[in-house]
């Protein structure tokens, strides 16, 4: 069985099924309009309701810091746990009611009174009028590479101009936020999250604690797809209760909270342009981004990822990308699974399918055809491509599409769609290294890493991993992670980075215990390191022989560091398209990734299963519904924004793998979390608009999520 | 979100409920598929809750030759399964797997969905295309109302707020009625944009139901005038028995549009 089965059985244990003596539960009072100013919060009537041990507003916050942005700017206006004199994004957090239950917090959040004076709020990127009264609206503004020549374009056989929209998406996690803080010392935070060690370093920061004051433990987590790395508002809020009340609190968003009030991933305009010659070898590539970033700048330079792979999977001379974060009166933008690699790869890619169409050519042949092919590759942008085989994997895809199956005479409109990418992972500079340990225990060995699982079987991979690298059975080693208290640093998990970096550590503290207990065992018997031999976790010197647990305690670690991998994919898509509802089905799905050298492909295979799903939700189906002043309009909750199941799956879905090793990292391995989501969009609207076009109908007018009346309008005169 | 407390009653005959009906705000709960969202949701709030689930006389599908009385507890899952037989039932049948999905199914109600009048329920298309009545009873009276002025606007059915409503009443479709149900939704658990309901009677004539193409489900009369015509019914359905209302992901025209295609597409089921 596996480690992590118990997950799959609904045996885990989470945030809210701590049993916690006398632990209270907080509610947030939050803004019902998406900008406004905060004249008074009126706590009277709530405060007599049964059940209530405490309110807190801005003012109960006073000595309590800023909350941290994760991918800011270096100016960034002040953020406030709780709103002081104004609202600016829906759902943002303006008091918290602490109760004996959740229910009474909410009884007594609903008769919290707000004075709030409207201000026009303005949900979409550009200049409006001044969210922060010292700060333009326009939060950052960065360039990557030279600017493509005028010549470039004026001398081009073909230019392609065109504009996305990557629309909002809200990560939905099956398990919302979560935290439970017990008082004390150490202050300890359970809390269901992706980085462990940054959320100690952010509440210590804003509570004026020493780090080791704070001691975070991630209990089971149900997902997190990159939105639960930040210290957010509500945590800073949830620690200050506890504090001063001297008793525990847990706070559990609930999905109406997660899909208002939290962070949410995409949002960006895109404006791209592609040079070619008349062969369809491209010249150029111009990226402009717009993000809307929403209403604080957790997420203001993230967009920076978009630009940075602006070149995708193409050795192009001359690729430019300009970004602008702009604020908005909406929830923060964020990372959510991909976090700017998917955005990078929809807008190149389905350029480079327009590009096609235009010059006649198959669009696998044109991206044939400028496929990187030599490695490493330096982009203009400022990436450098490590590795791969660009070509087989594309090769490989064409061959579970079939395209050529589906041409000719059919029912039903039916296109095929490619979009290939290449992404990067492990992280940036800053995170690119990961601490591991592994101990010596009488009974076994101990792995400590500074990952931390939301749900990814790193129980069983790495105990596997450590177990391989020892020569000795998984069932010896136990795993430690997600706990500041047991693990001393750590970068988490996210950025597709555990098994590559957190991977690579324990391999190499695994080598490094190797190594020191040859020695202390060459010690004891007066030998050299050299004459003694590891052997399954036995050290053997000619007759002699000593089981490492006799040298206990014994202890190595590893901090490994190494540039990013950039792991590829292509993918292909056949759709059929419902010519009087513009509903589209997907014939079949073709999934070609290389995760450079897989260590468990049971694992990688439901990494790429459910990338692909959230995949075809982004361009499907899911998408925020605000107006045009940032209020969401899903009065319905998840029956609004609607999540692909299980039976909106293709039928036909061919997964494979190809494995160009990582030439950076030890076990060749590169990370295996986010492909389907930058995959899966950009191919099927490209099937889409394959399936449209001998129509007379026009791709230009698709937009994601393609919803029958989206396909329906693109195919009409 | 948590509810705002209530009380809750279970009482075991319908005169016992209809008396706790008369608290202020009361409200009946019989599935709770909805009305559980709304109040946890807090959009909806309730004194008491009178649980209508232990009530004998409100189970069951009764059939008197003319019309079908089902009850206020006979389930979505009841009728997928054929609680109901002849045609009426095959087609009770076919609608009732288009809703929601199946736990949605095991629990909620045909005559709660009709109480809810949610514009997309594909049930109260059904009782709309049928010409079915509802059954309300109060320590007042007990009276019937045509579906049609039932369902007066969206959430918002015609029953006093001391009401309960105890059944539907269908009319039997003769031997030799052919049906059809079509629907289009987003996702498989979704809500139904539109659904269209086709019964072909013997005698030539047909019954047409729409949901999600007007503020509640409508019959769609000038489709069924344009099939006797011999005219387009889904021209007909789309310019004049539609009367949809914007949505974030289907816009009017769009909407007319699916109303029209989806009842040729139920016509062609059904023949």
């Amino acid at each position: 069985m596996r480690g992590d089965d118990r997950l799959t059985r609904g045996r885990g244990r989470y945030t809210a099924d701590l049993r916690v003596d006398g632990c209270l539960e907080a509610a947030f009072v939050r803004s019902p309009v998406p900008h406004a100013d905060l004249l008074g919060v009126d706590t009277t009537t709530a405060r007599t309701l049964p059940g209530v041990a405490a309110i807190l507003t801005a003012d109960d916050l006073t000595d309590v810091g800023d909350v941290p942005t994760m991918f800011g700017t270096d100016d960034s206006p002040p953020w406030r746990p709780l709103a002081t004199d104004r609202v600016r994004h829906e759902g943002e957090a303006v008091a918290v009611v602490i109760a004996d239950d959740r229910y009474r917090a909410e009884d007594a959040a609903a008769a919290v009174r707000l004075d709030l004076h409207r201000r026009p709020g303005h949900a979409a990127p550009g200049r409006a009028d001044r969210l922060y009264p010292d700060h333009d609206d326009l939060a950052l503004e960065k360039e990557f590479g030279p600017p493509v020549a005028d010549t470039t374009w004026q001398e081009a056989h073909v230019v392609i101009d065109s504009r996305y929209r990557q629309q909002l998406l809200a990560p939905t996690s099956l398990e919302a936020r979560a935290i439970l803080v017990e008082p004390g010392s150490p202050l300890t935070v359970h809390c269901s999250h992706q980085f462990p060690h940054g959320l100690r370093t952010g509440i210590a920061g804003a509570l004026g604690l020493a780090e080791d004051d704070v001691r975070v433990i991630v209990p089971d987590a149900g997902g997190a797809f990159g939105s639960k790395s930040p210290t957010y508002p509500e945590y800073l809020a949830v620690v200050a209760a506890a504090r001063d009340l001297g008793r525990p609190v847990r706070w559990v968003e609930d999905r109406t909270e997660a899909l208002t009030a939290s962070s949410r991933g995409r949002g960006q305009d895109q404006h791209v342009r592609i040079a070619a010659d008349v062969d369809g070898r491209i010249l150029a590539i111009d990226l402009q981004v717009d993000a809307d970033i929403g209403a604080h700048p957790l997420g203001a330079a993230l967009p920076g990822q978009t630009a940075l792979a602006a070149s995708e999977a193409y050795a192009v001379p001359e690729v430019h990308a300009t970004v602008r974060s702009w604020f908005t009166t909406t929830a923060p933008t964020y990372a959510y699974r991909g976090a700017g690699r998917p955005e990078a790869a929809y807008a190149v890619e389905r350029a480079v399918d327009e590009l096609a169409a235009e010059l006649g050519l198959d669009p696998a042949e044109l991206r044939r055809r400028n496929l990187v092919r030599d490695f490493p590759y330096d982009t203009p942008t400022g990436r450098r491509y490590d590795s791969g085989d660009y070509a087989a994997c594309l090769d490989r895809c064409l061959e579970l599409l079939e395209p050529d199956r589906w041409r000719g005479e059919r029912e039903r409109p039916t296109g095929v769609g490619i979009a290939c990418y290449v992404e990067r992972s492990g992280g940036e500079p800053g995170i690119l290294e990961e601490y591991g340990s592994v101990t010596v225990e009488p009974a076994g060995f101990t792995g400590r890493v500074g990952t931390s699982s939301t749900g990814q079987p790193h129980r069983t991979v790495f105990a596997q991993l450590v177990a391989d690298r020892l020569g000795v059975p998984a069932d010896v080693v136990d795993l430690v992670e997600g706990d500041t208290g047991e693990v001393p640093e750590g970068h988490g998990t996210f950025a597709s980075r555990s098994t590559q970096m957190g991977g690579a550590a324990l391999a190499g503290a695994a080598d490094a215990l190797i190594d020191e207990a040859r020695l202390q065992a060459a010690a004891r018997w007066g030998l050299s390191s050299g004459d003694v031999a590891w052997d399954k976790g036995v050290l053997r010197a000619g007759t002699r022989e000593l089981p490492v647990a006799e040298l206990a305690p014994l202890h190595a670690e590893h901090r490994f560091t190494s540039p990013p991998a950039f792991p590829y994919g292509s993918y292909g898509v056949v759709v059929e398209v419902d010519p009087d509802l513009g509903a589209v089905t997907l014939l079949r799905l073709v999934a070609v990734d290389d995760y450079g050298t897989v260590l468990d492909h049971t694992a990688t295979h439901g990494q790429t299963l459910g990338s692909i799903a959230q995949g075809l939700g982004q361009v499907l189906t899911e998408g925020v519904v605000l107006d045009d002043e940032g209020a969401t309009v899903m009065p319905d909750g998840l029956l609004d924004y609607l999540l692909p199941t299980a039976a909106e799956m293709p039928r036909d879905l061919r997964v494979d793998e190809t494995a160009v090793p990582a030439p950076d990292n030890p076990l060749g391995v590169k990370g295996a979390g986010e492909a389907g989501c930058i995959g899966v969009p950009p191919a099927v609207v490209n099937a889409v608009a394959d399936a449209i076009r001998p129509l007379g109908g026009d791709p230009s007018r698709l937009r994601m999520p393609l919803t029958p009346s989206v396909v329906w309008e693109a195919m009409q005169p | 979100m948590k509810p705002a407390p209530f009380e809750y009653a279970t009482p075991t005959t319908l005169d016992e409920a209809v008396a706790l009906l008369g608290t202020p705000g009361a409200r009946v709960i019989a599935g709770g598929q909805s009305l559980l969202q709304d109040l946890r949701w807090r959009r909806t709030s309730a004194s008491l809750l009178v649980d209508i689930a232990r009530i004998e006389e409100l189970r069951g599908v009764h059939d008197d030759g003319d019309r079908v009385r089902i009850g206020a507890r006979v389930r979505h899952v009841d009728l997928e399964r054929g609680a109901v037989g002849g045609p009426l039932g095959r087609l009770l049948a076919a609608t009732a797997r288009w809703i929601a999905h199946p736990p949605v199914r095991s629990r909620g109600t045909m005559v709660g969905s009709l109480c809810v009048a949610h514009p997309s329920s594909e049930w109260c298309g059904l009782a709309a295309g049928l010409d079915a009545t509802v059954e309300l009873v109060s320590v007042r009276r007990r009276r019937e109302v045509t579906v049609a002025d039932f369902l007066r606007d969206s959430f918002t059915p015609a029953a006093g707020p001391d009401e309960l409503a105890t059944a539907l009443l269908v009319p039997v479709l003769p031997e030799g009625t052919r049906v059809g149900v079509v629907e289009s939704r987003r996702t498989h658990a979704s809500y139904a944009h539109v659904a269209a309901v086709a019964a072909l009677l013997p005698d030539g004539g047909s019954r047409l139901g729409l949901a999600g193409a007007a503020p509640t489900g409508v019959r769609a009369h000038a489709a069924e005038a344009a099939l006797a015509r011999g005219d387009d019914p889904g021209a007909a359905a789309a310019q004049l028995d539609a009367d949809p209302r914007e949505h974030p992901h289907a816009p009017i025209p769009y909407t007319r549009h699916v109303a029209g295609v989806l009842v040729r597409r139920a016509l062609q089921e059904a023949s």
